[in-house]
């Protein structure tokens, strides 16, 4: 069978195309934001490459740095048009800013012989006037950004040509010159043409601001909801107003630039170039709906518009064709925008998860009559039920000194039962998340790994705190995993140390089995000292970790691989500190928790039974992953869950005996169970109740918090 | 036609977008506990197969290699009726007292008074191994379903899985002894019933009934895409007809039916009890593949959990279309109706996955 099989399943390369799967990268690459404008980054690169080789003498750096400074002013207008459509409105005025600041400039300069810082100033003051003009009829007076700067923009055009007439005759005649204002326009910083120089720096700067400051988080949010920024408490009028401004800023800096390279107040100046901003700024990326987009992006559209208009003028196709170039691809832009910013989540849905091959032996033999350890009985089926109906879901139970009986529910709260048989519950801790492996520590606080929040603690009284909810950043992980997800089961070290499984990085609680189609090594064995307040990731790349033991002589903690159907003791004192091995492999189940035994074993919790059919499919990633596309979560195919099986193990890993519940009549799906008393409590993440039965050769006396902290007390 | 040809490109450039979608068990199909709530006659009856009536009011049920007589009034008193050489399945009952029956691996008998007469074993020249139903026709003669030329009528779920239709559908005389072929290439006929001058025949693996012209000609649906597999029919005094469905289809059993490698791995390998593949018996078994919704939560296996085994019976108007169903679903155990037979007003249905005989309530349509 294993070489009918492995003919069948491929060989080497086949497992190595399912452990390094290229689409996994995709999935996480897409999930990025710095990978939105990777299309119009690559399009930027083309078209570049393009016209280097379409056109002669294209590629000089002579003709670089001619394309450089002209193309400064135009990158200036598309961060203006950026900023506002970010925030959620547009600003159609930029172009008649351009034009009048650079009608300004010249104005001041040459005929009021101002000096140069004196214009720099006066110029971009007359930009920012113009925005706070924007800006307090949009944030303040609630108008339209559209019709509002549209209505600026013809205002505008009009006074420019007016002043234009008035002053083209004087501006023709004059003649003055300075240095400074030739390196305005002609001049170099570090052989950069000077404005782009400048447009660099303010590009940078706007960069930052914009993705690493609070106002610049501020303009995004607004831009998404202004509602929802409204709620959470942003001054949305005086972010809009300040937008504006600095829009409008912004364009006439662009237009002082030209003034300063061109020395002409042509009446056509700047015209149209709203409509190359607004071109530039969408095909950069930046999302015409709002919230989305950064200066980068601005700046890549505006490259990629300004080689575009270049490139066919220079090849000599006419102006006007070159503008319905740039229509087409404003709207194709559009389309795309749209298309885009509407799937993107589906599409990285459709290719999240990546199931990998995960082959098992053959499993041991079950059956009643096997005379092994795991063989099927029905021990379990004669347990006594505690708070029947009235608790959902407890995962993990835990009793303390007192004899009460402790749980995590469903609900994210923490029960506990008490009196002589259990009948008194209460509310002992409302958590929230999802409560699941729990321990008492020295204090006798209750310490939880709660599914979605992290690792808390909870005192005696009630009280709760978080003890960590995060660990050290993987180096070479794309997504971001510093944040706990999914802590699922700890154990405290005799030195206090926390150690806790943190189960999968990549689903949360709900989606739990997702991980299971997956099979991969998606968890982490973490341990958190509470001295230092220190967390530290000890394992990555663990298979669904689940259960988590420290041994009883507290040199080792044993933790649980469930879709391996293995147990691994990790060292952590001794000669062998720091090295993992294998305690006990090929299990018939998928193995949960893990509890110490009074006779110096342990409990484990065997949540579901391999089924023959579910073992395949793990030999079958591309089964699994047409599975979950094409059928709903209820017809997927799980493992035998719907059982009750609880084993111990001798502190070698040898198996010794099995309690049984077939078909889960009183335990299905089987968590946890801890022993106390001479009593063994059980737990099951989807079950109605606790059980327990009695262990008629177990040490009456023997509970946990006393094997764990009774002898150093 | 362009319909047809655009889907099965469709098909096949995007292999499991054109699976037909299950039919909703809505309307006439809407569940209930009817058949849960029915009655078991009598102590469980394993291997229960078909049953007939006979002239005098009693019932004849198959079971393992017996054909037991239940007598009036209650059908409570049991007894043998005849031992056959074999496991017996379908049975038809003649005009004259005679009864025929369906011995797995071995053909149809035919049994006079209780005793084991005429044997058919093969039909031109092919033999009769997996005879899964019976109907008289008008004129005396005997047509026979074989379900496969492949596999015995134990095996249905292999044949199932391996996608076969190796089915036909024999005329045999009375005395059984001539016989021929009336149709073939057929996926497992399950079921026969008498119409007029046409025969019904339901095709489990194509969820279908369809109608076929004693006098030759071409069949045309009676009713298609059921939410089931099909199998024996029968007919109702008042015109109408019962179908019993084996079981119900899974959207996850449709999906392995086109994960072809998976499959046949899966047959070579695997226990066919622990296959994905629809069963008689509701067991529960750990081993079983486990679908999410029957997941056991906060103790109990929701109804409308994707049944591997399931008790449906319908009941058909004249014209094939479904007026009412009795269910037994996921929570239930009456699973695996193999036949359904009216008698005194009342429905008697075999269980065969739970080994009983159920006596359910059934009204009068008019």
């Amino acid at each position: 069978m294993s070489v009918a099989s492995s003919m069948v399943n491929g060989g080497l390369l086949r497992r190595l195309r399912y452990r390094y799967s290229a689409r996994l990268l995709l999935s996480e690459l897409l999930g990025k934001r710095w990978m939105e404008p990777a299309i119009p980054f690559a399009l930027m690169i083309g078209l570049i490459v393009w016209f280097s080789m379409a056109s002669t003498n294209y590629a000089t750096l002579g003709n670089v740095q001619q394309l450089g400074r002209e193309f400064a002013e135009a990158g200036f207008v598309a961060i203006a048009m950026a900023l506002t459509v970010i925030s959620g409105g547009i600003d159609l005025s930029v172009g008649a800013v351009f034009a009048l600041a650079n009608l300004a400039a010249l104005v001041f300069f040459q005929l009021y012989q101002w000096p140069v810082a004196l214009v720099i100033v006066a110029t971009l003051a007359i930009g920012a006037g113009i925005g706070a003009i924007n800006g307090f009829l949009i944030g303040y007076m609630r108008t339209r950004p559209f019709l509002t700067t549209l209505v600026t923009l013809i205002v505008l055009r009009a006074t420019v040509d007016l002043l234009g007439q008035h002053f083209s005759i004087p501006l023709a005649m004059a003649s003055r010159t300075s240095w400074t204002w030739d390196v305005l326009g002609v001049g170099w910083i570090a052989k950069l043409p000077s404005n782009l120089a400048i447009l660099g720096i303010v590009a940078i700067v706007g960069h930052f601001l914009l993705s690493r400051s609070r106002p610049g988080w501020h303009l995004t949010a607004i831009g998404s909801s202004r509602k929802a920024a409204r709620h959470a408490g942003i001054r949305v009028e005086r972010v809009l107003f300040l937008t504006y401004v600095m829009s409008g800023t912004l364009a006439a800096a662009g237009g002082l630039f030209y003034a300063a390279r061109l020395q002409s107040s042509g009446s056509d100046t700047g015209i149209g170039w709203e409509i190359s901003a607004l071109t530039a700024v969408v095909l950069g990326g930046v999302s015409l709906a709002g919230g989305r987009g950064t200066v980068a992006r601005a700046l890549i559209g505006a490259v990629i518009v300004f080689v575009l208009v270049n490139g066919l003028v220079r090849m000599g196709f006419p102006g006007a064709l070159s503008s319905t170039a740039l229509g087409a691809v404003l709207l194709i832009a559009v389309g795309i925008d749209v298309k885009w910013a509407k799937n993107r989540g589906k599409a990285i849905q459709k290719i999240y998860v990546n199931p990998t091959m995960v082959e098992l032996p053959a499993s041991p033999s079950i059956t009643a009559d096997s005379g092994t350890a795991f063989a099927e009985n029905t021990r379990l089926q004669a347990s006594e039920e505690i708070g029947l109906n009235q608790v959902q879901g407890p995962e993990d139970i835990i009793l303390d000194r007192q004899d009460r009986l402790y749980c995590g529910t469903r609900e994210g709260w923490v029960l506990r039962f008490s009196g002589p048989n259990f009948e008194h519950r209460e509310v002992f801790a409302r958590i929230g998340g999802r409560p699941l492996g729990m321990a008492f520590d020295r204090d006798e606080n209750l310490i939880v790994c709660v599914g979605g929040m992290g690792l808390y603690g909870v005192t005696p009284a009630g009280k709760i705190y978080k003890c960590t909810d995060q660990t050290q950043r993987s180096l070479l992980k794309l997504n971001d995993d510093s944040r706990l997800r999914l802590a699922d089961d700890c154990d405290i070290a005799p030195d206090g140390t926390v150690w806790f499984s943190e189960a999968t990085i990549r689903y949360e609680m709900h989606s739990w089995f997702l991980d299971g189609i997956e099979g991969r090594a998606n968890g982490r064995l973490i341990a958190w000292d509470p001295k230092t307040n220190k967390t530290r990731t000890v394992i990555k790349n663990a298979v669904f970790p689940n259960g988590v033991c420290v041994a009883h002589d507290g040199r080792s903690v044993l933790f649980c691989s469930s879709w391996l159907c293995t147990i691994y003791r990790h060292w952590i004192e001794g000669p062998k500190a720091g090295q993992t091995e294998v305690f006990a492999e090929n299990l018939p189940g998928y193995p949960d928790n893990l509890n110490r035994s009074s006779d110096g074993g342990y409990w484990l919790a065997m949540v579901g039974i391999r089924s023959p059919t579910f073992d395949l499919m793990m030999r079958h990633p591309d089964v699994r992953q047409r599975m979950i596309k094409q059928l709903p979560p209820d017809e997927w195919v799980y493992p035998g869950i719907n059982n009750g099986c609880i084993v111990k193990f001798d502190e070698s890993g040898r198996a010794l005996e099995s309690m049984w519940d077939p078909g889960g009549t009183k335990h299905a799906t089987v968590t946890s169970m801890r022993e106390h008393k001479g009593w063994l409590y059980i737990g099951g993440l989807e079950n109605n109740r606790i059980g327990r039965v009695r262990l008629p050769d177990a040490d009456p006396e023997w509970n946990g918090y006393e094997a764990y902290w009774g002898g150093k007390r | 036609m362009l319909d047809t040809l655009f889907s099965r490109l469709k098909e096949a450039l995007w292999p499991g977008s054109e699976a037909v979608a299950l039919p909703m068990m809505d309307g006439a199909l809407k569940p209930n506990r009817r058949l849960d709530d029915a009655v078991p006659i009598g102590e469980p009856l394993p291997a229960c197969d078909d049953l007939v009536t006979l002239d005098d009011g009693s019932v004849l049920v198959s079971a393992g290699s017996k054909v037991l007589r239940l007598s009036c009034p209650a059908l409570a008193e049991r007894t043998v009726w005849c031992e056959c050489p074999g496991t017996v399945g379908a049975l038809a009952a003649g005009r004259d007292g005679t009864v025929y029956a369906a011995i797995a691996g071995a053909g149809v008998v035919r049994i006079e008074q209780g005793r084991v007469g005429a044997r058919l074993e093969q039909a031109d020249g092919q033999p009769l191994r997996c005879v899964t139903a019976l109907a008289i026709l008008p004129d005396g003669k005997v047509a026979i379903s074989e379900g496969s030329s492949i596999n015995l009528p134990d095996h249905w779920t292999r044949d199932l899985l391996e996608r076969r239709a190796h089915g036909r559908v024999v005329v045999a005389s009375g005395d059984l002894s001539s016989a021929s072929t009336l149709a073939s290439g057929l996926a497992w006929p399950a079921g026969l019933l008498v119409r007029g001058t046409s025969l019904w025949i339901s095709e489990a693996w194509r969820h279908r009934v369809q109608s076929l012209p004693l006098a030759g000609g071409t069949a045309t649906d009676v009713m298609h895409n059921l939410p089931g597999y099909p199998a024996r029919l029968s007919a109702d005094p008042d015109g109408g007809a019962w179908l019993s469905l084996l079981a119900v289809r899974t959207q996850l059993l449709e999906f392995v039916l086109r994960e072809r490698a998976y499959r046949e791995q899966m047959l070579a390998t695997i226990d066919p009890q622990h296959w994905i593949a629809p069963s008689l018996r509701a067991t529960g078994h750990y081993l079983e593949p486990l679908q999410g919704g029957a997941i056991k939560k906060l103790g109990i296996v929701k109804p409308w959990a994707p049944p591997r085994s399931y008790g449906l019976v319908l009941r058909l108007s004249d014209k094939g279309e479904i007026v009412d169903s009795l269910h037994s679903r996921a929570s239930g155990t009456h699973h695996g109706i193999t036949a359904a037979l009216r008698r005194e007003g009342r429905l008697l249905a075999v269980s065969k996955g739970s080994g009983r005989l159920l006596d359910c309530a059934v009204e009068d349509l008019r």
